[in-house]
């Protein structure tokens, strides 16, 4: 905890502590533990002075933040309207099947992530899977398990 | 002195300070506009709809909602147009959909004849119809901030966050006073406080010399803190001091 807060204080630093920079915060936090754990959004709480259940309020209201630890490797799934016509829930169904994990949920081993997004503006190439942040366009099952399979096997 | 205004309701003339939301206005011209989310001693948020009324500044006419619409100018409101009953009927049969249970739901809704929802909404069976009035009270009013909304539009609730007992709650019971649902299960029994939506529980502190339990402990600790008092003086109840 010693060394998390050590990485909590100069982000709000580079805000000054102010209040109406909340969300910025919360995804600089975000960006470094990929989550926001529960202890360190009690740091920030106390240290802007803004109630739990503010930020509380704010974390739960963007998708971009989660509460729950994420996987190593994160998959999103585009549920977009041009994607979902194009195939996108037959996609999530196959990799949701493939890694034994239901939609928006984390493994248990914390491998992987499995997120459904609701459009990422790259519609012309939908379906569109991401896969640890790089973009998989006119997307396919089989495509998609390939990735999946190769970054799963790189870890032996 | 306030400066002035006089606008017309429903053809009947009122005259109101400036700034005056005009569902105050309507309501000192004697004119029922029904609310759910209402409460004149907490800020307005505008989140129920129902209190939507239409205003004719002499430029054109606009559907707003009346209690967060301040009265500026001398304008003309229409606060019954079938236009209006139209989108009160569609707002009630939604909630009505979602709380079909709810006496206070239910009420409002016989009064646009409306006794059960539209077959074709999706039934819920929720208590709770988000006017978010405890989250304002206890935030605006109490200056606690125990509880939140979670999440957004179909998982939209209120909870205190994480879900479990807050110790910032002092037990007030503000919230489960202004709730319209009655639904925060707000219960004061052998000594004990319980507020059950919000999972806390709270000794109950029995005045000194009647021995009726007045007072939950968490309130006492944090008002004797906020006022400089020492917590014993109040120990004993208003009725017996």
């Amino acid at each position: 905890m010693a060394l998390e807060i050590n990485k909590i204080d100069p982000i709000l630093e580079k805000y000054g502590s102010q209040k109406s920079a909340l969300i910025q915060i919360l995804m600089d936090i975000q960006a470094v533990f990929k989550y926001l754990p529960r202890e360190v959004l009690d740091y920030v709480s106390e240290k802007l002075n803004v109630p739990m259940s503010t930020i509380y309020n704010v974390a739960t209201f963007y998708k971009a933040f989660s509460l729950e630890p994420k996987g190593e490797h994160v998959c999103s799934v585009c549920m977009g309207t041009a994607c979902h016509v194009r195939g996108a829930p037959v996609i999530l169904d196959s990799i949701s099947r493939r890694l034994d994990l239901p939609p928006d949920k984390t493994s248990a081993d914390r491998k992987w992530t499995l997120e459904t997004v609701n459009c990422l503006g790259s519609c012309a190439l939908g379906p569109l899977v991401v896969v640890d942040g790089v973009y998989h366009g006119k997307a396919t099952s089989a495509k998609i398990g390939k990735v999946i399979d190769k970054l799963t096997k790189d870890e032996g | 002195m306030a400066e002035m205004i006089t606008i017309t309701v429903n053809g009947k003339e009122v005259t109101v300070a400036k700034d005056t939301p005009l569902l105050e206005a309507c309501r000192q011209a004697r004119i029922d506009i029904p609310t759910m989310c209402y409460n004149e001693n907490v800020k307005p948020y505008g989140v129920c709809r129902l209190c939507i009324v239409e205003v004719d500044d002499g430029w054109r006419k606009r559907i707003v909602p009346s209690c967060v619409y301040p009265v500026r100018k001398a304008v003309t409101v229409q606060t019954e147009t079938d236009e209006i009953r139209k989108y009160r009927r569609m707002l009630l049969n939604l909630q009505l959909a979602r709380c079909p249970e709810e006496p206070f739901v239910k009420q409002l809704a016989a009064k646009y004849g409306i006794t059960e929802p539209d077959p074709r909404l999706q039934r819920d069976n929720k208590d709770c119809i988000l006017c978010g009035l405890c989250v304002r009270t206890c935030s605006d009013i109490v200056g606690v901030s125990a509880i939140a909304f979670q999440g957004r539009g179909a998982e939209r609730m209120v909870v205190t966050p994480f879900d479990q007992e807050n110790p910032v709650c002092i037990a007030c019971g503000a919230c489960a006073f202004v709730c319209p649902t009655q639904c925060i299960g707000f219960k004061d029994e052998n000594g004990e406080r319980e507020l059950k939506r919000w999972h806390r529980k709270t000794k109950m502190i029995a005045c000194e010399k009647c021995g009726d339990y007045w007072l939950p402990e968490a309130l006492r600790d944090v008002y004797a803190k906020k006022m400089g008092l020492d917590p014993a003086t109040m120990n004993v109840c208003p009725n017996c001091r």
